[in-house]
C-alpha cells in the first residue's frame, strides 16, 4: 500500500477519535426534572432567577458560595447553591444557565453563565427615561 | 406610520451624504466585480480601466462613510441613532475612534476599509493575477458593503418579488427612526431637547486602549485571509494550478502575523482588564478567531512544500479556502447570535444572520464549484515524499495542525449542530433533536486533545528544519537532532523539577517546547553565521511558538491563587474543596496575609461611576522585620447608575519579570447599605486642654495639638484646628480627627464635624477660651457600622512574560520572512 493512502487512513482515523471525544465531553441542557431523576449527573440548566426570593450571598460569612432560586423553562423552582462568588452581573441577567447536579433538593452549581441584556436590548425603556 | 411633521434642527445634510457613500460604496463594488470578472475573460484593458475606477470610487465612498460617521460622532449629533447608541460627550478622541468598531455596522465598515486597502495594493502588484484576484475581493465587498445598506423589506419589481428579508443596517438612521413612537418625536424641535442630553456612550469596559487597537489588527488579519484564498481561485481560474502560490506567500505570511497578533492582542486585553482571570479561557469568540489561524498556517505550510518541491498542492488549495470560509463562518458565529448562551461575551443581534449566511453560503458555493469541477487539473505529484524529508514532516505538520484546529472547532459549533439537528427534525421528523450544552469541564475537555497535539506540533518545529528538502541522510540528521534534544531533554526536566510541575503531560509540552526553542535557535545560529538572515524568519517564528506554549504552560498550570480561603470553611467548603475557596474578605484597614505578602484593603474612591479599591500589598522581611516591597493596586467596579448595583469588575495587576500579582475585586460592601451609615444619636460637651486626655467609656481622646492659620484670603477669618487622637480599649488601631472653627471678629463660627466613620464619632470644635485656653468639643457619638470590606481574589502567574516574549519573537520571525520572500520575487 502507499504510503500517502496509510496516511489518509490515519488521518480519517484520528479525525473520528477527534469528534467522538468532542462529542461525548458535551454536557446537555436539560429541565430540573430529568437533573432530578439523575442524581449524580452534570448538566446544563438554563432558568430565570426569580427575584421576589432574592439572592443569599454575605461575603463576610462566606466569599466562596451564594445561592438563589432558579425557574426553569417547564416552570419547576429549585434553590441553587453556586460555590462560587457571586458574578458582579448577577442583578443584571435575564437568563442564567448553571452547570452542575442536584443534591437532595438543591441544585449544587459549580459554575454559572450569565445571559446579560447587552447594553442595547433595553435601549428604548431607557431613552424614554433618559427624555 | 408615518407621521406628517416637518422637524426643524435634525441636520440632515450629514446623514443623507453618508447613506449617499453606503450606496455608492454598494454599487461600485457591484460594478468593479463585473469589469473585473469580464477584464478576467477577455484581458481587455478598458475593462481593467473601468474596474479600477470603479474600486477607487468604492474606496473614496469607505472613507466617505468613515469621515462622515466621525464627523456625527465628533460632533455629538445625538439625533442620529448610532451616535446616541455608542458615544457620549465625554468621550476621549481616541475612543471617539473605538465608537466605530463598537457596533456591528462599524465593524463591518472597518473590514470593507482593510478589503479595499489589500485590493489597492494588489492593484499595484499582482499583475497578471489582477483581474481575477480583485474579481474576488470586489464579490466579498459587495457582500460586505450590503451589510450598511439597512433596507427592509426588500421588494423588487413593484410588490411581484416580495422577501422579508432584512438587509444590512443603516449607521446613519436617524434616532426618532430607530424609536418612532417615542411620544419626543411628536415634538418638530426634538433636537433642543437632545442638546442638553448625553449618548449611551462606549461600554466602559471597552474603555481601554486595547479597544482602540485590538479591533484594527484583529480585523486586518480577518480581511488579509481573503488573499491567499482569491489567488488560489485565480488560480484556478486562469488553469494556472500552481503559479498562483508563489506571489500569494508574501501575503499568506502576512496573514499569519497580523491574524496571530490580533488574536494573541486579545489575550492580552483579557488578561488585563476582563475578569475571568487568564489569557485564553477557550471562549467561542477566542476559539472563532483562533481556528482560521491554524489553519491559514497549515495552509502556509503546504505552499511553502510547493514551492519547494511541487507537491502538496491539492493540500494547499483545500486549506488555504478552509481558511477563508473559517472566517466567514466565525463571523457567522459570533455576530449571528446562534452562540447564545455558550459565551461569557454578549453579542447583538442585528438581525442580519440570514445575510450573514448567505455570504458565507455564497462564498462556500463559489469555492466548491471551482475545487470540484477543477479538481482532476490540480496537478498531484505521482512520487512519494521520502521520509527522510522535509516537506514530509511539514506536511504530517500542517495535518497535526488542521486536526488540532478541527477538535476546537467540533466543541466551539455545539450551538450550531442544536440549530441543525432542530432544523433537520422539523423538516422530516426524525425525532432526533440534540440538547447538547458545552462540556461540563471546558477547559479539561480542551486540555485532553490540545495538549498532545501541541507536544506533537513543538517536537515538529523542532526538528523539521534539520531535514532538508527532498532527501536527507538519516545518520546526518540524526547526529543534529540528537545534539538539540540532549541539550534540550536535562534543561526541560530540570525546569520542570525546580517548577514543580505535577502533571506529567504538561512536562512532556515542557521539553517539547524547549526543544522547539533549542532546535530553531540552532538553525537561526546557523543562518546569521551564513550572514543569511532574512532566510532564518521561520526559524524566529518558530522560536516564538516555542517561547508562547511555554509561557502559556508554566503560567496556566503554575498559576497559583494566594487568597485561598482556610479560615472559615463553611460545610459547603468542604463538599467542594478544589476551586470553591478562591475569595477572602478583607475588612477595611485589617491586613491580612497572602503567601507573602499582607494585603491590606485601604479605601475606595469614585470616579465616572468606577469605583476603584486600593489593595495595599506589602512584602515582610521578617527576619530584619523591614517592609521589601509595597505596591498599591486599584481593581475596580463598575456602578450601574441606575440601580446603584455593581455590574461590571476589572482587575488591576502587577507586573514582575518572573510573575504577575493579579488582583480581582468579588465582592464589596455597599457604601449605601444601611449597615454602613451612622446614625448619631447622642452627644456630649467636652473641654479640654492641649494635651490633655479624656474618657468617654471606654474611648480616649487626646487633644494633641491646636493649629492656628491666620490670613486666610477672606480676610480677617482665622481658622483653628485641633488636632484629637482617639484609642479604644478593644482596638490596637489609633484614630484622628481634625474638627476645625473660624474667628471672625469676636465669634467662632465652627465649621461642620470631623468625623470618624468606623467608630461613629464625630466631633465639633465649639471655641477656646482666650483665658485658660481650654478647648470646647461637641462630641456626637451612634452606632459604630460595620466595618466595609472587600471580597477579592489574588492569583500569581508566573512567568507569564514568556508568552508575551515569544508573541514578539514570532511576529519579528513573520516579518523577517515577508521581507525574504517580496525580496525573492523582485529578485525575478
Amino acid at each position: 500500500m502507499k504510503r500517502s493512502y496509510i496516511i489518509g487512513l490515519v488521518v480519517i482515523a484520528i479525525s473520528v477519535i477527534v469528534i467522538i471525544s468532542a462529542i461525548g465531553n458535551t454536557s446537555q441542557y436539560v429541565s430540573f426534572g430529568e437533573a432530578m431523576n439523575n442524581p449524580g449527573h452534570k448538566y446544563h440548566i438554563i432558568g430565570k432567577w426569580d427575584r421576589d426570593r432574592g439572592v443569599d450571598y454575605d461575603p463576610k460569612k462566606d466569599a466562596n458560595s451564594f445561592s438563589f432560586y432558579l425557574k426553569d423553562s417547564t416552570n419547576i423552582e429549585k434553590k441553587v447553591i453556586c460555590t462560587k462568588a457571586k458574578p458582579a452581573e448577577f442583578e443584571h441577567s435575564e437568563k442564567i444557565v448553571v452547570v452542575g447536579e442536584m443534591q437532595g433538593e438543591n441544585f449544587m452549581a459549580s459554575d454559572i453563565l450569565m445571559k446579560c441584556p447587552s447594553k442595547y436590548s433595553n435601549d428604548k425603556s431607557k431613552l424614554q427615561n433618559a427624555m | 406610520m408615518d407621521k406628517q411633521i416637518n422637524y426643524i434642527g435634525e441636520n440632515l445634510v450629514p446623514g443623507n451624504w453618508g447613506y449617499l457613500f453606503v450606496v455608492l460604496s454598494f454599487g461600485t463594488a457591484i460594478l468593479a466585480m463585473i469589469a473585473y470578472g469580464i477584464y478576467s475573460r477577455k484581458e481587455n484593458d478598458s475593462w481593467k480601466k473601468l474596474g479600477r475606477i470603479a474600486f477607487g470610487i468604492h474606496g473614496a465612498s469607505i472613507l466617505g462613510i468613515f469621515i462622515t460617521l466621525f464627523y456625527l460622532i465628533y460632533t455629538h449629533q445625538f439625533q442620529y441613532n448610532y451616535v446616541w447608541e455608542h458615544s457620549s460627550k465625554d468621550l476621549a478622541p481616541q475612543y471617539m475612534i473605538a465608537c466605530f468598531w463598537e457596533g456591528q455596522e462599524g465593524s463591518f465598515l472597518l473590514w470593507t476599509f482593510w478589503n479595499f486597502i489589500i485590493g489597492a495594493v494588489l492593484i499595484f502588484n499582482a499583475k497578471k493575477w489582477e483581474g481575477p484576484v480583485l474579481t474576488v475581493i470586489c464579490f466579498a465587498q459587495v457582500m460586505l458593503s450590503s451589510m450598511l445598506l439597512g433596507i427592509t423589506d426588500l421588494s423588487i419589481f413593484g410588490h411581484l418579488v416580495h422577501l422579508p428579508l432584512k438587509l444590512g443596517s443603516n449607521p446613519f438612521i436617524l434616532l426618532r427612526q430607530a424609536f418612532p413612537d417615542l411620544p419626543l418625536f411628536d415634538k418638530p424641535d426634538y433636537t433642543a431637547a437632545l442638546l442638553n442630553r448625553d449618548g449611551r456612550g462606549l461600554n466602559v469596559l471597552l474603555q481601554n486602549y486595547w479597544m482602540v487597537i485590538h479591533p484594527p489588527v484583529l480585523f486586518l488579519g480577518f480581511a488579509s485571509t481573503i488573499v491567499p484564498f482569491a489567488f488560489a481561485m485565480a488560480g484556478i481560474y486562469k488553469k494556472a494550478y500552481g503559479d498562483w502560490v508563489k506571489p500569494a506567500l508574501p501575503w499568506a505570511l502576512f496573514n499569519g502575523m497580523v491574524l496571530g497578533t490580533g488574536i494573541l492582542m486579545g489575550g492580552a486585553w483579557a488578561y488585563e482588564a476582563l475578569s475571568f482571570g487568564g489569557f485564553w479561557a477557550w471562549d467561542p469568540v477566542e476559539n472563532a478567531s483562533l481556528v482560521p489561524w491554524m489553519v491559514m498556517i497549515a495552509g502556509l505550510h503546504c505552499m511553502l512544500i510547493f514551492q519547494s518541491r511541487k507537491s502538496a498542492l491539492s493540500a494547499a488549495y483545500i486549506l488555504v479556502t478552509l481558511g477563508f470560509l473559517l472566517i466567514l463562518y466565525s463571523t457567522f458565529l459570533t455576530r449571528s447570535g446562534i452562540l447564545g448562551d455558550s459565551s461569557v461575551h454578549s453579542f447583538t443581534d442585528l438581525g442580519l444572520s440570514g445575510q450573514l449566511l448567505i455570504f458565507m453560503l455564497a462564498f462556500v458555493a463559489l469555492a466548491l464549484f471551482a475545487l470540484i469541477f477543477r479538481w482532476k487539473a490540480i496537478p498531484k505529484t505521482t512520487v512519494e515524499d521520502e521520509i527522510y524529508s522535509r516537506e514530509f514532516w511539514m506536511f504530517i505538520g500542517a495535518l497535526v495542525l488542521s486536526l488540532s484546529a478541527l477538535h476546537i472547532i467540533v466543541l466551539t459549533s455545539i450551538p450550531v449542530i442544536n440549530k441543525i439537528s432542530g432544523f433537520i427534525n422539523t423538516l422530516f421528523h426524525t425525532g432526533l433533536k440534540t440538547n447538547l450544552s458545552k462540556p461540563t469541564d471546558p477547559i479539561a475537555t480542551y486540555h485532553l486533545l490540545q495538549i498532545p497535539f501541541s507536544i506533537i506540533i513543538a517536537f515538529l518545529t523542532g526538528f523539521v528544519q534539520y531535514f532538508k528538502y527532498k532527501h536527507t541522510s538519516g545518520k546526518e540528521f540524526g547526529k543534529k537532532v540528537l545534539v538539540a534534544l540532549i541539550i534540550s531533554l536535562p534543561l526541560g526536566i530540570a525546569a520542570a523539577w525546580l517548577l514543580k510541575l505535577s502533571d506529567y503531560r504538561l512536562t512532556i509540552l515542557l521539553v517539547a517546547s524547549v526543544f522547539a526553542i533549542i532546535g530553531n535557535a540552532d538553525i537561526m545560529l546557523n543562518f546569521i553565521k551564513k550572514r543569511r538572515l532574512p532566510a532564518a524568519g521561520a526559524a524566529i517564528s518558530h522560536i516564538g511558538i516555542g517561547f508562547i506554549l511555554l509561557g502559556a504552560l508554566i503560567a496556566n498550570g503554575k498559576k497559583q491563587n494566594i487568597s485561598m480561603n482556610t479560615e472559615h470553611l463553611s460545610a459547603l467548603d468542604m463538599m467542594n474543596p478544589k476551586e470553591q475557596m478562591e475569595n477572602k474578605v478583607l475588612y477595611k484597614h485589617f491586613p491580612v496575609q497572602m503567601a507573602d505578602y499582607r494585603v491590606e484593603y485601604l479605601g475606595d474612591s469614585t470616579d465616572k461611576g468606577h469605583v476603584y479599591y486600593k489593595v495595599n500589598y506589602k512584602k515582610i522581611n521578617q527576619k530584619e522585620k523591614r517592609v521589601e516591597e509595597e505596591f498599591n493596586l486599584y481593581p475596580y467596579l463598575v456602578m450601574d447608575k441606575a440601580r446603584g448595583q455593581m455590574s461590571s469588575t476589572s482587575p488591576s495587576t502587577r507586573h514582575y519579570l518572573t510573575e504577575d500579582i493579579f488582583t480581582h475585586i468579588t465582592g464589596a460592601a455597599n457604601p449605601n447599605d444601611r449597615a454602613y451609615k451612622v446614625v448619631y444619636d447622642t452627644f456630649e460637651i467636652k473641654k479640654l486642654a492641649k494635651g490633655q486626655t479624656v474618657n468617654m467609656d471606654s474611648i480616649h481622646i487626646t487633644l494633641e495639638n491646636i493649629i492656628l492659620k491666620n490670613d486666610l484670603s477672606t480676610g480677617n477669618r482665622n481658622r483653628v484646628t485641633a488636632k484629637l487622637i482617639v484609642k479604644l480599649n478593644d482596638d490596637p488601631n489609633t484614630y484622628s480627627a481634625e474638627p476645625s472653627f473660624d474667628f471672625v471678629g469676636n465669634s467662632f463660627e465652627p465649621i461642620g464635624p470631623a468625623e470618624i466613620h468606623e467608630l461613629g464619632l464625630a466631633f465639633i470644635y465649639r471655641g477656646i477660651d482666650p483665658t485658660t485656653k481650654i478647648s470646647e468639643f461637641i462630641v456626637e457619638k451612634g452606632n459604630r457600622p460595620e466595618p466595609l470590606f472587600i471580597a477579592m481574589k489574588a492569583t500569581i502567574f508566573p512567568f507569564i512574560n514568556l508568552l508575551w516574549l515569544g508573541a514578539i519573537i514570532m511576529i519579528i520571525g513573520f516579518a523577517i520572512s515577508i521581507f525574504y520572500r517580496i525580496r525573492g520575487k523582485a529578485s525575478l
